[in-house]
């Protein structure tokens, strides 16, 4: 009977001590890592950066707090805390992502719109160096504004492989650069097509 | 949930009234019928705690009930015993336990926040870089304590491992802020420079006809700067600094050869200065009519008995820098000629003409020469039909070579000439101050750029 009585006792005592140790929420942390990586994935580093930083912020504060929980006594120890950091960096880190993927949509479509005016607009210089003043035998007097043209056209040609690699931010500012360039070219040829004009009217 | 805690206090509870319950002789119904309601509650509360305590209850009574009065006693005495060690041992555990040094770590996690905002990933990486690899060794040695058995921990090395992480990402934090300032300034200054050269190659080059590759180097450079602008305007000073580097590189290197084709070119001038004394002379010795085209400052200048009696502007060929050296080059050619026809009505498509002597003795020597150096295709000539004719004052050089007025003053210079006129053709005939002063900033701007680049971008970091 005595053999029962200390299994008893150490039984009530085991079962004390199995329900009173919390477990760290493994599971939790491993949602989090994996929420930053995908954060990671979708650019955010490049496209919500500050998103991304409080992320990541958010993460090493919460595995802190799970080692700070871990330092403690077994029946001390509460991930409560934890738990709900994991939670927000899980979050934060889905913000991120969400971020970077609106960020870089409209990035992508205003660098696709600049693509789109910066084609036309040069569309319609060849077509005003048509009508600008020419010389004899055939020979354009314009192959200053030629070679820019070709140069603006070589600037939008890297700005589509940059668009086909994703990179969505040089396809802009060189789409961009490229329009500025093309509208400043059409002003010029519109100039000379207007001196022409007002030599036509005087003579 | 029963508590570890919760659960011995309560144990111990109903030790002590067994306790008073052996020492009374009461029976255990007429005992839990005097139990605290508390207790009552405590039971019925938790199932678990009832079941525990049911099979304890039972246990103790069949012990107790075949024990001596004695040795009952000795029982209920050792039970207690023993649970107060335990509670003893664990107390001394957590007390002998070393704490973790948490202001260190959170002090490491502060410095490593701070590092991020000032975007350290993009002006201090390779800090950013070690700062982060520090804090994830002082967690990972954190987390290896706190595997171990509570009085074996030892928390001194993650300890240091976190200061290393906090000042690591403090160094960061400073680096990226004053790399960040230094290069916005250095882009703001540089955007403004080269936009100044822009202006000025535009202004000193812009009329003039180099060739594509030169050309479209200056174009891109062009484009490179306003692709840095947009960089600046986004506060992306890095890569603001590297386009307008690569921008200034381009620009630069597109004025330089201008500027040398140019300087050249124009150190021709004290031999095109004896040619239009030599035509004014002329001039003055016959008392005839003599003209001088000076390409480079668009004007064709009328002498009578050596003295200036009027001049027109003019339009030439779209590559009329340099001298004329095979057909079809676009360039209009340099050297003393003379008016040998004059051309209108049907004569001639573009108005009026003076038809000149090229090429003369000279121009079919330095082809020769040319041709023979292999410069030229064995198919090339040497070109002719040069003239000075009307349907000019478009604004544009245009003509292939040859000398083109308004037909206004087309008419007054048709009247002027005569066959036999002398029609000298100069590159410039003064020297070129603003190429000068070009020259002279190029050299100053150089120095400059390569004093002021800041250290990021000339090298990479080396940190200890």
């Amino acid at each position: 009977m005595r053999i029962k009585f200390f299994l008893t006792l150490l039984t009530v005592c085991m079962l004390a001590f199995v329900v009173g140790c919390a477990k760290a929420p493994q599971e939790a942390i491993d949602a989090a890592n994996a929420a930053l990586e995908a954060a990671k994935s979708a650019e955010a580093d490049r496209y919500a950066t500050a998103e991304y930083s409080a992320a990541k912020d958010s993460l090493d504060a919460a595995n802190a707090e799970v080692e700070k929980q871990n330092s403690k006594f077994a029946l001390f120890r509460n991930y409560g805390d934890a738990s709900r950091i994991l939670q927000s960096a899980v979050n934060a880190a889905n913000a991120a992502a969400s971020a970077a993927a609106t960020n870089k949509e409209q990035v992508k479509a205003e660098a696709e719109q600049l693509m789109a005016q910066a084609q036309t607009a040069v569309t319609e210089a060849k077509g005003l160096m048509k009508r600008a003043p020419r010389g004899k035998e055939g020979r354009a007097a314009l192959d200053l504004i030629q070679s820019d043209l070709s140069a603006v056209e070589t600037q939008l040609s890297e700005a589509g492989s940059a668009m086909t690699s994703g990179d969505f931010l040089t396809a802009r500012d060189k789409s961009k650069a490229a329009l500025d360039k093309v509208n400043s070219i059409k002003d010029e040829l519109m100039q000379a097509i207007g001196k022409k004009k007002m030599m036509t009217t005087k003579s | 949930m029963i508590t570890g805690r919760g659960f011995v206090f309560r144990f111990m509870s109903i030790q002590g009234r067994l306790k008073k319950f052996t020492s009374s002789k009461m029976d255990v119904n007429r005992l839990l019928a005097r139990l605290p309601g508390v207790v009552r509650q405590i039971n019925i509360r938790n199932r678990l705690n009832k079941f525990v305590s049911s099979i304890f209850y039972r246990n103790v009574q069949r012990l107790l009930a075949r024990l001596p009065g004695m040795a009952r006693h000795r029982w209920v005495w050792l039970s207690g015993s023993a649970v107060g060690t335990l509670l003893i041992i664990v107390a001394a555990i957590i007390a002998l336990s070393e704490n973790p040094p948490l202001s260190k770590f959170d002090h490491a996690r502060a410095a490593l926040t701070l590092m991020r905002r000032a975007e350290a990933s993009r002006y201090a990486p390779e800090l950013l870089q070690q700062a982060e690899e520090r804090w994830e060794r002082a967690r990972l040695a954190w987390h290896k304590e706190n595997n171990k058995w509570s009085a074996g921990r030892e928390f001194q090395g993650a300890a240091n491992l976190a200061d290393q992480a906090a000042g690591l990402a403090k160094k960061a934090a400073e680096l990226a802020a004053a790399t960040k300032d230094s290069l916005r300034w250095f882009t703001a200054a540089s955007i403004t420079l080269v936009k100044e050269k822009i202006a000025e190659f535009k202004m000193q080059f812009n009329t003039m006809p180099f060739s594509n590759p030169l050309r479209q180097k200056f174009v891109t450079g062009e484009l490179l700067m306003m692709e840095s602008e947009l960089a600046f305007l986004r506060h992306d000073y890095l890569l603001a600094a590297k386009k307008i580097q690569t921008a200034a590189s381009h620009v630069g290197s597109a004025s330089n050869k201008a500027a040398g084709f140019l300087k050249a070119y124009l150190a021709n001038i004290p031999q095109w200065q004896h040619w239009a004394a030599e035509t004014i002379a002329w001039s003055a010795e016959y008392d005839r009519t003599a003209i001088i085209v000076e390409k480079m400052a668009s004007r064709c200048r009328v002498y009578d008995n050596g003295k200036l009696k009027t001049e027109y502007p003019v339009e030439l060929g779209p590559r009329w820098l340099g001298h004329k050296r095979k057909k079809g080059d676009g360039a209009t050619p340099e050297g003393c000629y003379r008016v040998i026809k004059k051309k209108s009505g049907r004569q001639t498509q573009y108005y009026k003409a003076l038809e000149i002597d090229y090429p003369n003795q000279t121009d079919r020597e330095l082809f020769r020469v040319a041709q023979e150096r292999g410069e030229f295709p064995q198919n090339a000539h040497l070109g002719g039909l040069i003239e000075i004719h009307g349907d000019g004052g478009k604004g544009v050089n245009w003509t292939s070579g040859c000398v083109a007025l308004s037909n206004a003053n087309m008419d007054k210079l048709f009247e002027l000439a005569k066959v036999g006129t002398p029609v000298t053709i100069v590159g410039a005939l003064k020297g070129n101050p603003t190429l000068n002063k070009t020259l002279r900033e190029m050299r100053e701007v150089r120095g400059a750029e390569a004093n002021n680049v800041p250290k990021n971008l000339k090298e990479s970091h080396t940190y200890d």
